[in-house]
């Protein structure tokens, strides 16, 4: 797999002087092609700010970034032909058609006229709005008009999709339309990169995540690497034991690697059967470790289990609400 | 066998230009957007209304007070019909044109679609030259639906060839000039309103206050030498001040190029200058077609320079 959006050291710094803000601070990462890449972070963060740079629209003050091998600085042209745009807000023409609205975008893309009927018709198949095709581009709904502003990116066939906040104030239906379009895409062979704040979506859809806060990239990767990524991972363990609770809760708390020892809430076991959950600081060895001592304690360990940490926990962890 | 393998000729640079200008996407979205909203209408019968009403009135008044068999007097209709419409032409030109063309750029702030368009490949010369080429063709064709009522001054005659042809080449270039500065202030705004009333503000700037300042200014200059006793070089300077002057104002330029056409100069006219020499200089209109023709060609130089700096 190689890069299809990188970037190096980006800085922007907006305003000069004293006066002047550092909204992105050397970003540096990578995309890979094919990716479906979510890029998290609080509000201010600077996410747009990245986005607005791939897509050609902001200079950076330092740095440089590429979008399919082409240099935003200086092949603005290609990397403008190797990517598709969708901000934050939905731009309308009010009086053109669905149909019209992407001739005309067709246009801008010096697509020749005999071409884009048949091109529009495969789009609005895909994005399902075939049967609105004549109607005015103000009479859609929300999430129809996300969902053509997304056939907008597509009409040059473009190999990166820079989406900023896709599914940002769209009802649950519509968020998972463009969700499951997403999905879709990348299935076409497109590399998504979009900025959210709906971090469900990142966790269901998401191969890489990336995460920002006060314009510095925290971490990148695979949302189960990231998880084990953090310096001290707090690891939420699951057990179940046989015998009385009494003596394998006196049994866990002798275990100094666990912490946070309590009875499991939930009580649809068998009688014989105790569930137990506890925290654990450390990394796979450590873990394997545990179960070793807890079978050489003479606990008749039954289950054992880590629970999947959340997206929402990890970007907890890892953030602390700056905003640059 | 042919190996001919050369590249086709490159097409004429107006050729390009056509082709360019038929290409572009924004011309067509512009006209379909703007033929479509309901002031368009307004636009197109308001002043066919107020040609209709105005040459009905102008007609009964000069036929009352004369009689409609008389061949004067159905000269002086025709002329009185003739100065309605190249006035209401003149007025969708000044008034119009900067007003339609303001809202060109900032109008795609407003409905958040600069973005949208600047990541396309359409180049910031194209954006641009498509929205000066839709506003001027709209504001063209409002002076073309007069041209039916245009042909009423032939019925009735007093209408020399040459002053259609002055008055209706100094309407057009004026089109041209108000809507490029009206792009060029709409590049500098992001809301349509401040862009109208900026597009007004400078264009009455350029037609009305400078001219008045150049005028305060060449009184106090010339008003130091004696008037009866100017150098020749002086004399000619003071020619040309006054006509560049007066080639400022579209509305300066018909009236004094009607007082030339009165004396038979159509492209040019001559002065005798005290020393004896003959001064050769052309016409207002003749300046006025040069001077706006420059004008609008550095307005969207200026304008396309902006819009590739915003990207940066």
């Amino acid at each position: 797999m190689s890069a299809i959006l990188q970037t190096e050291n980006l800085t922007k710094r907006y305003g000069r002087g004293r006066q002047s803000r550092l909204a992105l601070d050397s970003l540096t990462f990578h995309v890979e092609e094919g990716d479906i890449f979510g890029f998290v972070g609080p509000n201010g963060a600077g996410k747009t700010t990245v986005i607005r740079i791939l897509a050609t629209l902001l200079k950076p003050t330092a740095g440089e970034a590429w979008v399919g091998g082409y240099s935003i600085r200086s092949d603005t042209r290609a990397a403008r032909r190797m990517l598709g745009y969708m901000p934050d807000f939905f731009g309308v023409y009010g009086e053109l058609t669905v149909r019209e609205y992407l001739d005309f975008f067709a246009g801008c893309y010096y697509i020749p006229p005999r071409e884009r009927p048949p091109l529009i018709a495969d789009l609005l198949e895909l994005v399902d709005l075939g049967h609105r095709r004549d109607d005015d581009v103000d009479s859609l709904s929300r999430g129809m008009k996300q969902r053509l502003s997304l056939a907008r990116t597509l009409i040059h066939d473009p190999q990166v999709l820079i989406l900023d906040e896709p599914a940002s104030g769209l009802d649950p239906r519509a968020r998972v339309e463009i969700r499951d379009l997403l999905v879709e895409l990348a299935r076409m062979g497109k590399t998504v990169f979009f900025s959210t704040h709906i971090l469900a979506d990142v966790a269901e859809i998401c191969t890489r995540i990336a995460i920002i806060e006060a314009g510095k990239l925290i971490a990148q990767d695979t949302l189960s690497a990231l998880g084990l990524q953090q310096e001290t991972p707090q690891r939420a363990i699951t057990l179940e034991v046989l015998g009385e609770p009494a003596e394998a809760e006196r049994i866990l708390l002798s275990i100094p690697a666990l912490r946070d020892v309590q009875p499991s809430p939930e009580n649809d076991l068998p009688p014989e059967r105790s569930r137990w959950q506890a925290t654990f600081s450390g990394d796979d060895r450590a873990l394997s470790a545990l179960l070793s001592d807890l079978v050489t304690a003479g606990l008749p360990v039954v289950h054992f289990s880590e629970q999947q940490t959340s997206l929402e926990e990890i970007f907890m962890q890892l953030t602390q609400g700056i905003v640059s | 066998m042919s190996t001919d393998t050369a590249s086709p000729r490159r097409p004429a640079w107006p050729l390009r230009m056509w082709n360019g200008l038929r290409r572009n996407p924004i011309i067509y979205k512009e006209f379909r957007s703007r033929m479509r909203q309901r002031r368009a209408l307004w636009f197109i019968i308001l002043p066919l209304l107020g040609a209709a009403g105005l040459i009905i009135l102008v007609s009964l008044t000069v036929l009352q007070e004369s009689n409609a068999a008389d061949f004067e007097s159905r000269r002086q209709v025709g002329q009185a019909v003739f100065i309605v419409i190249i006035g209401i032409q003149a007025t969708l030109a000044m008034l119009v044109a900067p007003s339609i063309s303001a809202g060109a750029l900032a109008s795609e702030h407003e409905h958040q679609t600069y973005d949208l368009l600047r990541v396309t490949l359409l180049s910031a010369r194209s954006l641009v030259w498509g929205k000066f080429v839709a506003s001027a063709a709209f504001i063209i064709f409002l002076m073309l639906l007069q041209v039916p009522l245009l042909a009423i001054t032939f019925l009735f005659g007093g209408i020399e060839p040459a002053e259609i042809l002055v008055h209706t080449s100094v309407n057009l270039a004026s089109v041209l000039y108000f809507c490029s500065l009206g792009v060029f202030i709409s590049s500098l705004n992001r809301r349509s309103l401040p862009a109208t009333i900026g597009a007004y503000v400078f264009a009455g700037m350029l037609s009305v206050f400078l001219p008045i300042m150049l005028l305060l200014v060449g009184t106090l200059v010339f008003g130091a030498f004696d008037s009866a006793n100017l150098p020749p070089l002086m004399e000619a300077l003071m020619m040309a001040g006054a006509l560049l002057l007066v080639a400022l104002s579209p509305a300066g330029t018909m009236l004094t190029s009607e007082i030339f056409l009165q004396d038979g100069d159509l492209w040019y006219t001559t002065t005798t200058l005290s020393n004896g020499v003959t001064l050769y200089s052309p016409t207002p209109w003749v300046v006025f077609l040069v001077l706006s023709s420059l004008l609008t060609l550095f307005f969207l130089g200026l304008t396309v320079r902006r819009v590739r700096k915003k990207d940066k």
